[in-house]
């Protein structure tokens, strides 16, 4: 082990752990959406953004200044997170309706659903940083917005000689937690077979009365409640929310997802965690402005060498 | 009058007529403003320049670039480096790789260019000849990562390009046209203006050339179908390759013309929104039009500047109103303001080709009681 | 027989747990007609995508004039001197029909973008040698009259021709055809036998051929090959193949019973 990693190797492999988990969630999104329309969602960094929005929205209108603790606490967790998902939700939803949906009725080609989906992600960012003409007042702006501190850090327990925090262990559960509630659906439900029916062919799945529509709607939808989750999760751990700050964890969960395979569920999870912990122990040995260059790295080495990422792909060719 | 007009423009002499209007008025274009505004128009011819490399690349070859603007900043790093005096580059420097200016230069101003050129096809084609075998869509994600890197990588390069405070006063070019002649391009954006004029005109030549060989109708038929194009004996990788260094090569030339106008070059001037912009000029004019991409390159510099200069805080919504173009013209107008005619059929996605889409091929074998065939 | 000039051996292929080609080796010699046999899913298309190079093999070898092409892209494989058409015609739905045929010319032009730029007379030499070839083309299937349609304009059958007309520019020495004569009307059905064979006879190709016409394949193939669930089951004159117990309970007997409920 190079000397560079034996010094930083736990606390980094935690950080990691936890910002993994971050990317594992808007992973999710990119590859259920790849999975079904073979499209690259690049405005989806933009529904995370949003999600960072939502959860300070949140924690104004119940007007939080300082830590609150006990039993409050998670509840006042899920009270900010529960509306950042259905926020988020609902733009991924109205981001299909409005961008994507006319360019399948027109069965357009694939290079024109990548430019409409870039041009939306560019489009929604800066509609969090303009200031609304008439009315005056902005969505975000150009500095980021500061959450107030709705969680002490405490550190919970230690191991390895590193303090966990009880942040990192939020994130950590609440990934885990929205993991296994999508996998559960996406393997139980009537709703999720019918996803997975047009993921493996949507010709046939049509031919059997699969509604395309509801099932691309839903995977929108799915996706969206990811990315909101992460995008308060991030906002919490982190504590801003910003109009460009959905860019570089959008491409890095994008990675997360190729590594793990796109279109496979559990692979974007996988990713997402190594992505995370190749990402920060990789830091230690260089330095954080290096930090997103890695990333890109891996990212065009697995395109290159692995293209169907560590779990293989579940989509057609 | 407006039917007449149309008319007219169709005859031989009325596009003569119209050609030599268009030039006149190009050609005279700087004497009527004053040097802000022939900073601008130099700035949209640039940009033009690079409208009309990407549009080789995602209008002729149907591949998505967007980290096209590498190859701007490759361009402008070219010149910046190897000119700009130890003043500036001391300046900042500790330790670290130094790298003296080359001594007279300027007898060399057009080999510089050469190398710009080079530099920046060479990028391509390293990025290229690995990535072009990928699937178009993994393609756009990892040029996006490219143009990231390359501007990272020139934030961090302290000792190179002194990171983010970036170049500063590099010289204005001077052109040797006799011997102990030279003309000094100076701070004054006339000049610039004529050179990247004769630039653009000359991508246009070359571009349509090619675009009118064995290479322009490999393109097509690999932006339609690539498989099919393969088995038609058309050597994919390599000619999306070619449209790559060619795209990159242009983006080249208008950097270093660029960073020689401007004299600072900086790595925050390279971002994925800068890519975009370029992008938005090429689908607004219209995807594979030569025409198209000028037009769109220049409304994209020339409007916007207009308005910020009676309303200083339209700056603000540039970007809004690019991404929202992007959208709304692949929703209402894909194939561009001024329409290549061929991608206005295709664009429009309403050429069913049999037994491509859903809706010809499985019935034809469907007849014939057969589905796909080995893949299960 | 002579030295075969597309040799396959042992290709396998598998799909996730499901084996499409199961160590397959089939081989063709110059000049003669190969038919394909077997029902729908038994892996010929799979075995095609393999040769033409569009699919990796998990295990097996191909030589095509004693060359190796293993390694090489789908394009050079053309090159090398194999041809193939689609089961379902894959044309450029944007492009005319003499532009279509033009862009099957690339492999013959040399000249490349340097003297495109500079208008060399290179250029125009290839230029002009792909227009003649393209239209020699035209001539041979009659299209000289929808030069400037595009292939939608055309019927089935028609684009049919078309697409083996480009094939046929490349000068391949394999033609591999993934059922010819599907989806097409009677009366081309029955031009397309002789015309088959008069290909073969001018340019001195072998062709490899799917179809799920019987009679077309049967009287067409020099040798056929029956194959199922992704193995040979069978090889064998035409005579002999239908005579073959396993492939008249395989394939042949549901070919007569759908044809019974037909």
């Amino acid at each position: 082990m190079p000397e560079c990693l034996r010094t930083g190797f736990w606390p980094h492999t935690f950080d990691g752990l936890t910002l993994g988990s971050i990317y594992a969630m808007i992973a999710l999104g990119y590859t259920m959406v790849y999975g079904v329309l073979q499209l690259i969602n690049f405005a989806h960094s933009e529904v995370f953004m949003i999600g960072t929005f939502a959860g300070v929205w949140m924690l104004r209108l119940y007007g939080i200044h300082s830590p609150v603790s006990g039993i409050e606490l998670p509840l006042m967790i899920a009270a900010i997170m529960v509306p950042s998902m259905a926020i988020s939700g609902a733009t991924a939803v109205a981001l299909e309706r409005v961008a994507y949906r006319p360019l399948r009725r027109r069965g357009a080609p694939r290079l024109a659903f990548l430019i409409t989906a870039i041009g939306a992600s560019i489009f929604l960012s800066n509609l969090f940083f303009i200031r609304i003409p008439i009315v005056g007042w902005t969505l975000g702006g150009a500095a980021p917005v500061q959450y107030p501190e709705l969680i002490h850090r405490t550190a919970v327990f230690t191991a390895f000689g590193y303090q966990i925090s009880n942040k990192q262990i939020l994130v950590v559960v609440t990934m885990l937690l929205m993991y296994l509630f999508l996998d559960r659906f996406v393997m139980r439900t009537r709703a999720g077979k019918a996803l997975r029916a047009v993921a493996e062919d949507p010709e046939a799945a049509a031919l059997m009365g699969v509604p395309i529509d509801r099932v691309i709607v839903t995977t929108f939808l799915l996706g969206g409640i990811m990315a909101g989750a992460a995008g308060s999760l991030y906002g919490l751990f982190f504590g801003q929310a910003q109009f460009n700050i959905g860019f570089i964890p959008g491409i890095k969960a994008f990675t997360a997802a190729v590594l793990g395979g796109i279109g496979n569920i559990r692979g974007a999870l996988l990713g997402g965690l190594l992505l995370g912990l190749v990402e920060n122990l990789g830091v230690t040995c260089t330095s954080t402005a290096w930090q997103d260059v890695i990333a890109f790295g891996i990212l065009v080495a697995v395109l290159m060498f692995r293209p169907t990422g560590i779990m293989g792909e579940r989509v057609r060719a | 009058m407006r039917e007449r007009l149309a008319r007219f423009q169709a005859t031989k002499k009325g596009r003569t007529t119209v050609a030599v209007v268009i030039a006149i008025v190009v050609l005279l274009l700087p004497h009527g403003f004053d040097d802000h505004w022939r900073a601008v128009f130099v700035d949209a011819l640039a940009f033009s320049l690079l409208a009309l490399g990407l549009n080789v690349v995602v209008g002729f070859a149907g591949l998505l670039d967007l980290g096209y603007i590498a190859f701007f900043a490759i361009g402008n790093y070219a010149f910046a480096i190897p000119t700009a005096g130890s003043y500036s580059k001391g300046l900042f420097l500790q330790g670290g790789l130094h790298l003296p200016p080359v001594p007279h230069w300027h007898d060399w101003m057009w080999l510089l260019l050469l190398g710009a050129i080079v530099a920046a096809m060479v990028a391509g084609i390293i990025l290229g000849a690995p990535t072009l075998r990928l699937r178009g869509d993994y393609l756009a994600i990892v040029t996006l990562g490219f143009g990231e890197m390359v501007r990272i990588v020139a934030r961090n390069l302290d000792s190179i390009t002194i990171g983010s405070r970036g170049i500063t006063a590099i010289p204005h070019p001077q052109i040797p046209y006799a011997p102990g002649h030279r003309y000094l391009f100076g701070l004054a954006p006339v000049g610039y203006y004529y050179v990247m004029l004769l630039l653009v005109l000359l991508m246009v030549g070359v571009i349509t050339r090619v675009n009118d060989s064995r290479v322009g109708r490999a393109w097509h038929a690999i932006r339609e179908d690539e498989l099919a194009a393969a088995s038609m004996g058309v050597p994919t990788v390599r000619m999306k390759l070619l449209a790559f260094a060619i795209g990159a090569s242009t983006a080249g030339a208008a950097g270093m013309l660029t960073a020689a106008r401007v004299n600072y070059v900086s790595p925050d001037s390279f971002t994925l929104l800068q890519s975009i912009l370029v992008l938005a000029a090429v689908v607004l004019g219209g995807m594979g039009s030569i025409r198209g991409s000028i037009l769109g390159a220049s409304a994209i510099i020339i409007i916007p500047e207009y308005i910020r200069s009676r309303s200083p805080s339209f700056q603000d919504y540039r970007f809004l109103i690019f991404g929202a173009i992007l959208v709304i013209m692949m929703i209402f107008r894909p194939q561009g303001l001024i329409p290549s005619k061929r991608r206005a059929i295709e664009l429009s996605g309403e050429v069913a080709m049999p037994g491509k889409g859903i809706s010809d091929g499985p019935e034809a074998a469907a007849a014939l009681g057969e589905v796909d065939d080995g893949t299960p | 027989m002579s030295a075969p000039l597309l040799e396959v051996r042992d290709l396998t292929v598998r799909f996730g747990g499901i084996t499409a080609l199961d160590h397959v080796s089939i081989d063709v010699a110059p000049g003669e007609i190969v038919g394909l046999l077997g029902p729908n899913g038994a892996g010929k298309t799979t075995l095609f995508n393999v040769i033409s190079g569009f699919q990796k093999p998990d295990e097996g070898r191909i030589t095509l004039r004693g060359r190796d092409i293993q390694h090489l892209l789908p394009y050079e494989r053309v090159a090398a001197g194999l041809g193939r058409t689609f089961q379902h015609v894959r044309l450029f739905a944007n492009l005319t029909v003499r532009e279509n045929l033009l862009v099957a010319q690339h492999r013959h032009l040399s000249s490349g973008s340097l003297s495109a730029m500079l208008r060399l007379r290179a250029w125009r030499r290839d230029e002009e040698e792909a227009l003649a070839r393209a239209e020699r083309m035209l001539d041979l299937i009659d299209l000289r009259a929808w030069e400037a349609a595009y292939p939608q304009a055309l019927s089935y059958g028609t684009t049919r021709f078309l697409e083996l007309a480009s094939v046929l520019s490349l000068n391949p020495k394999v033609l591999l055809l993934d059922e010819p004569a599907s989806g097409i009307q009677q009366k081309e059905v029955e031009a397309l036998g002789p015309m088959l064979r008069r290909i073969r006879d001018d340019t001195g190709c072998s062709i490899v051929l799917i179809e799920h016409d019987m009679s077309l394949l049967l009287s067409l193939s020099d040798r056929v090959y029956a194959l199922d669930f992704g193995r040979v089951i069978a090889e064998g004159s035409p005579a002999e193949i239908t005579q073959d117990p396993q492939v008249l309970s395989s394939y042949l007997g549901r070919t007569r019973r759908a044809h019974a409920s037909a």
